[in-house]
């Protein structure tokens, strides 16, 4: 998951008002006329509203066309200055409206755009859906296979995990930075940031690609022939994760799904037509989708850029290094955190010796898969809460005075308390439909792979562990995207690091202790700490609100 | 001093070379022509993607531009010199204690100021100095975005609330406060600036880009010239006047406007604007009178040069304006002038050349109007046009009816091509064309109608005043006299001040290390 609600405060949302900028005139029109005082002030009323002085009046006037001649022969003013002071005291004798323009009232929020946010939120993950329903109906998807061995398995599982560790970050600064430039409608920018940093991806993949093959010539972890296609999964699939950013950035999930659905072509193709085996089918299915999402994202890209200033340019590499660099930390870590378990299960001494120090382990895996699908409407109701959020800020802001801005804070804090019990609900919720839901496929307990899915007591004992580590986690994300909504990446660093560490600590413990599916458990007490760091700075975040609102450039 | 070169620090805002329009091609011709002056140009903008729009000349030897919005960081481009390591080191050393103990007490003293028209200036000023030290030594953004600040400015506001509840509009939303303390961060980011000693500042409007004018002159003793087109407290007044936000947030943005100016005019060593006009609003918000010297806009007369009429226009009565249609040009009453005039003129052509897109619904409007009069034989808006010279040429006479004006370059440019011009009298258009054209009030369709009929139907008064009017051109609006006033005053300003024009002392902030700045700021204190 890309967690691109990167300072998501938006575009400029307070006027800047520069001495550059145009004025509205408009007020100006046929406001001209009159000849008494009282006529005037209504004039000015209506242009400007209440008078911040007499040279606001002055000031106006004179953008009126009215001169000091005029108010010598009609007001028997000296000028116009004394023309102003005159109308001005008259305008400050009407009642003040006290903050009409900005007061306006926020209209309470119907069904309807809780369902239409909540659906954009399920959007997010419908690739995965599809790739799971490909799984389902065909046997394979785009990178996966019901019928592999266990070495396919410990192979392309193991180049998956790299790929989204390795490019992980780069998803996340990708996220973060072309995202602040679409707010700043910079499109030029958008199209150099992403390219300048895909090319630095492709290139830290292909480094890594090399260097992992190469460290397997003197240490080998796997077999040269293994290490190879490792490899190319690797690079083929961290290819496709950097090539699809863009397209989350710019939230065109039904391209992401059709692109990701059409690389399942060649793939049918090549296994129904062809003896080249899974390998060579996968390799084909993901170079078509690369080629797809890359084409898809430069189109869009190249329209949206053509005709404009080209030659403006992105910050000095060493500013963008200091800026990125927390969400490049970030999105590093929290792949690393994701997948630390399946590592730390997968090189457990288990009942069944491992040829290599990393060997798939299919109960544990599937017990994972059927946990993660509890996320989907985790993650739909976790969209829906930061969209609401993020929207809810002005309005909060505006209804607040400034000395009530504890108030502020306050109504925040229940906000978020508020919406954690809703996260709760939907999370529970989640997860026992997931469980049973699933649990109703046993009635296709005659195919063999249903059986031995049933039939594991590891990949039960993962789901239950897993599902509620995923619901802490899925907190922990709500939480972290909160503070990068006002641009706070640093809190989301700390809770996410010192998780990490937890889940390692015991997760190691406990598998070797107890068994590998024990791994499971580092990922929950990990995950139950990442929900609990991110809760405790999430309290100091909202405590503060106002302070972190202010300041999130 | 007679072959020496001058260095002219030259601060714009939103103009040059950036962006299009009066001030940029003023700004262009001045640097263009002052072969013998180098410029370091301060340029302020909106948002980086801002690009150059003009082909700078050689003596342009750097712009720094200073985009005030949009940046991820200030120091990427108010540290351009600057090895990001030490911009780093900055950020580190700008600690909750720095702040509280170095910034804090300067910061309320700003804020103060702010509220209070009547302190004492020359302490302001001082304070502005301290502020440019300590940004030198610590970093923009990490102190103004700190907490203490923040609950600083929070505090403040709500003690000059409870100070001066009457005198204060009304009750200040949070938001207004957000928006107020992001104003500071935006607007004050020149004050981070490092600034290169020359031997003349320059900045080309009472704004916020003259704070780079400001610290030049208290840092180094540079002489300080300000160029004023408009007025830029008048016209802030307006803008922001007619704005659609709450009245704090105008309050405070003009208390912002005001503070600047007042300051820029105090230290000013010369206040150039282009016309006596604008004087009066320089006046009272404290510029010395005799500080104040017009120095007006030129044009080329070898550019401008009249011309016969071309074909499509040649027999046929013809008025000219170049304008965009906007407001502010009130294009609706010229448009009612021509129905008048067409009464006594019935052959009449008014050729309108401006841009149709600066509002789009006041172009409309003119439109419909120009429709409902029947006017559409007599009344085209005829777009912009890329050749000014070629405009006038096209009519008899020229029309301007902008109800607000500095010292319009039409003016000038239809006199020199020996059109004489029917205007409004508004801003300093009279001191171009009195005696010389005919001054009507604006808002009178009818005084502009009898202008225009007098000159189309009097052939030998319209020759007599394009003749008139393009003499007084080349008497007293050329540009190289233009130049030369400008020459001749950093000159007159150099020398006042006993000036050498040799850089004997170089940047010192810039060859300074960071400790060395902090011990020299701890010093200070």
């Amino acid at each position: 998951m890309l967690l691109n609600n990167n300072g998501n405060k938006g575009k400029t949302d307070f006027p800047r008002l520069s001495s550059y900028e145009s004025i509205d005139f408009s007020i100006l029109d046929g406001a001209y006329s009159g000849h008494k005082l009282k006529d005037i002030t209504r004039i000015i009323l209506k242009s400007i509203g209440r008078p911040m002085d007499a040279y606001a009046v002055t000031s106006t006037l004179e953008s009126l066309g009215w001169r000091d001649i005029d108010a010598q022969e009609n007001f028997n003013k000296k000028n116009l200055f004394e023309l102003g002071a005159a109308v001005y005291s008259k305008c400050i004798e009407q009642p003040v409206k006290y903050n009409a323009v900005m007061l306006r009232l926020e209209k309470k929020e119907p069904l309807k755009s809780f369902i239409i946010r909540f659906t954009q939120g399920s959007l997010y993950i419908l690739p995965i859906i599809g790739q799971i329903l490909a799984l389902f109906f065909l046997r394979f998807s785009l990178w996966a296979s019901l019928d592999f061995t266990e070495s396919q398995a410990t192979t392309v599982a193991t180049g998956t995990i790299f790929s989204f560790i390795i490019t992980g970050g780069f998803m996340q600064s990708i996220g973060r930075d072309t995202i602040h430039y679409l707010s700043l409608e910079n499109l030029v920018l958008v199209k150099k940031s992403y390219y300048k940093q895909l090319w630095t991806g492709v290139k830290t993949v292909c480094l890594f690609a090399i260097s992992f093959v190469l460290i397997n010539f003197f240490l080998p972890f796997f077999n040269i022939q293994m290490a190879f296609v490792i490899a190319i999964y690797f690079v083929l699939l961290s290819l496709l994760w950097l090539s699809l950013s863009i397209l989350y950035v710019i939230k065109h999930y039904a391209a992401i799904l059709i692109i990701t659905l059409i690389g399942i072509g060649p793939v049918y193709l090549f296994m129904h037509y062809t003896q080249s085996g899974i390998y060579t089918a996968h390799f084909a299915g993901l170079l078509t989708a690369n080629l797809l999402s890359l084409i898809y994202g430069y189109e869009w890209l190249y329209r949206k850029t053509r005709g404009l200033e080209s030659s403006i340019k992105l910050p000095k590499r060493s500013i963008m290094a200091y800026v990125l660099s927390p969400y490049f930390l970030i999105g590093f870590l929290y792949f690393t955190f994701l997948f630390t378990d399946r590592i730390i299960a997968w090189s457990t001494f288990s009942r069944d010796p491992s040829p290599y120090l990393i060997w798939f382990k299919t109960p544990y895996e599937l017990g994972m898969d059927w946990a993660l699908v509890s996320l989907l409407f985790t993650v739909a109701i976790l969209e829906y809460i930061i969209e609401k959020f993020s929207k809810l800020l002005i309005p909060k802001q505006v209804q607040t005075f400034a000395q009530d801005s504890a108030r502020f804070n306050k109504t925040f804090i229940r906000f978020y308390k508020k919406h954690l019990v809703l996260f709760a609900l939907t999370g529970s919720l989640s997860i026992l439909i997931t469980y049973f839901a699933i649990s109703r496929l046993q009635v296709f307990g005659h195919f063999e792979i249903v059986h031995d899915f049933f039939s594991n007591h590891i990949t039960f004992f993962v789901f239950y562990l897993a599902a509620i580590a995923y619901f802490f986690l899925a907190l922990g994300l709500l939480n972290c995207l909160a503070f990068f909504t006002l641009s706070r990446p640093f809190f989301a660093i700390k809770a996410i690091s010192v998780s990490i560490v937890v889940d390692l600590a015991i997760g190691i413990f406990s598998s070797r202790q107890f068994g590998y599916e024990y791994a499971v458990v580092g990922l929950l007490a990990g995950a139950i700490v990442f929900a609990f760091v991110s809760t405790i700075y999430a309290r100091k975040f909202f405590s503060n609100l106002d302070y972190y609102y202010y300041s999130a450039y | 001093m007679k072959n020496e070169r001058i260095s002219v620090l030259l601060a714009t805002e939103g103009t040059y070379p950036f962006a299009n329009g009066g001030v940029s091609t003023w700004c262009h011709n001045m640097t263009q022509g002052l072969e013998n002056v180098d410029f370091e140009i301060f340029a302020i903008t909106g948002e980086p993607k801002w690009s150059k729009k003009y082909a700078l000349p050689q003596n342009i030897k750097n712009v720094y531009q200073i985009p005030l919005w949009g940046t991820e960081d200030p120091s990427e481009f108010t540290r351009t010199g600057q090895i990001f390591a030490d911009v780093y080191q900055q950020k580190k050393q700008t600690s909750d204690q720095e702040i509280q103990l170095h910034f804090l007490p300067l910061f309320r003293k700003f804020l103060a100021a702010l509220f209070q028209e009547n302190d004492d200036i020359e302490d302001q000023i001082a304070n502005l100095h301290k502020l440019y030290h300590y940004f030198q030594t610590f970093d923009y953004k990490a102190t103004l975005t700190s907490r203490h600040v923040w609950s600083t400015f929070k505090n403040h506001l709500l003690k000059e609330r409870e100070e001066k509840r009457a005198a204060l509009p009304d009750k200040e939303t949070l938001k207004d406060v957000t928006t107020a303390m992001q104003w500071i961060y935006h607007y004050f980011m020149p004050l981070s600036v490092r600034i290169p000693k020359t031997d003349i500042a320059h900045t080309t409007i009472a704004g916020f880009s003259g704070i780079v004018g400001c610290i030049s002159k208290l840092e180094y003793g540079t002489p300080l010239l300000v160029t004023e087109h408009g007025v830029f407290i008048r016209e802030r007044y307006f803008a922001i006047s007619a704005s659609k936000i709450s009245s704090f947030a105008k309050y405070f943005l003009m208390r912002m406007s005001v503070y600047i100016t007042r300051l820029i005019y105090h230290l000013a060593d010369q206040i150039s604007p282009v016309a006596n006009f604008n004087k009066r609003w320089e006046l009272r918000f404290g510029a010395a009178l005799h500080k104040i010297v017009t120095i007006y806009n030129g044009i080329d007369p070898h550019v401008f040069v009249p011309g016969e009429k071309p074909v499509a226009t040649r027999g046929t009565p013809t008025v000219v304006a170049a304008t965009n249609i906007m407001p502010l040009k009130d294009i609706e009453t010229m448009i009612r002038a021509c129905d008048i005039v067409r009464k006594e003129v019935p052959n009449v052509q008014f050729r309108i050349y401006g841009s149709k897109q600066v509002d789009p619904a006041y172009t409309k409007k003119c439109m419909a109007l120009i429709k409902h009069l029947r006017l559409q034989d007599h009344f085209l808006l005829a777009g912009y046009h890329n050749n000014p010279a070629e405009i006038y040429n096209e009519g008899d006479v020229t029309v301007l009816s902008s109800i607000s004006e500095a010292f319009p370059y039409t003016v000038l440019e239809s006199m020199a091509c020996a059109r004489p011009v029917v205007a409004t009298d508004v801003g300093g258009v009279r001191e171009a064309l009195e005696g010389y054209g005919i001054l009507v009030p604006p808002r009178d369709a009818q005084a502009l109608a009898n202008g225009l009929t007098t000159l189309l139907k009097d052939i030998e008064l319209r020759q007599r005043l394009g003749k008139e009017g393009r003499e007084r051109v080349l008497l007293m609006f050329r540009i190289s006299q233009s130049l030369d006033a400008y020459l001749n005053t950093y000159k007159a300003l150099m020398a006042s001040h006993g000036k050498k024009t040799e850089k004997q002392n170089e940047d010192r902030t810039r060859q300074l290390s960071t400790e060395q700045l902090v011990s020299m700021w701890k010093d200070a204190l």
